[in-house]
């Protein structure tokens, strides 16, 4: 599939939000964001069965800011809020949500036009999920 | 008693992104990748030009 925009939860990212329905939940959230500089090179869209980034670049991670925020319902969609700085210049194309500060599950997944970074810039991440 | 099987899936998503250079300035970009459920609705964000990135 040709580089695109587009987002989407993961089928490891159902598979948590599934799992942490119950009362025990066995699987961590996704609360660590991610970005990368690889999708456009790897020719990739943004699909449910990703489970990486194609290069992901400035980790480990930290977690961002969660929050639920109204759409349509109370509290209806989940929120994300991360910012990554780059330790050099970087043309980011990817980014995801991802349950580990290394490695661990991608939840959501996103592609889009690039964006060029120097040393020390930063992108802050918001994601937004509503559920219906 | 009928029975009601509803779709359930993710409504809507939206990655939103703020460029934060190293001097302190700032670029939102706005929306720069986003999914609606409805496909007329991801027709619409097509049209907007989500995910046009402006430098």
């Amino acid at each position: 599939m040709p580089f695109g925009t587009a987002t989407v939860v993961t089928n490891g990212g159902k598979r948590t939000i599934a799992d942490r329905l119950q009362t025990t939940p066995t699987r961590n959230p996704f609360k660590y964001p991610g970005m990368g500089t690889g999708a456009t090179s790897a020719t990739r869209t943004a699909a449910a069965a990703d489970t990486a980034l194609s290069t992901e670049v400035e980790t480990p991670r930290t977690a961002g800011a969660e929050s639920t925020v109204t759409v349509t319902q109370t509290g209806d969609t989940y929120q994300n809020v991360g910012t990554i700085t780059a330790a050099s210049a970087r043309v980011v194309d990817e980014a995801g949500l991802f349950d580990a500060t290394t490695a661990g599950n991608m939840g959501t997944s996103a592609t889009f036009a690039v964006i060029n970074l120097a040393t020390a810039d930063s992108i802050q991440f918001t994601w937004k999920v509503q559920l219906t | 008693m009928s029975e009601h099987i509803a779709k359930q899936s993710v409504e809507k998503m939206t990655l939103e992104a703020v460029v934060i250079r190293a001097d302190g300035t700032q670029e939102d970009l706005g929306v720069i990748a986003e999914y609606h459920r409805n496909p007329l609705r991801r027709l619409w964000a097509s049209i907007r030009g989500v995910g046009k990135i402006r430098h």
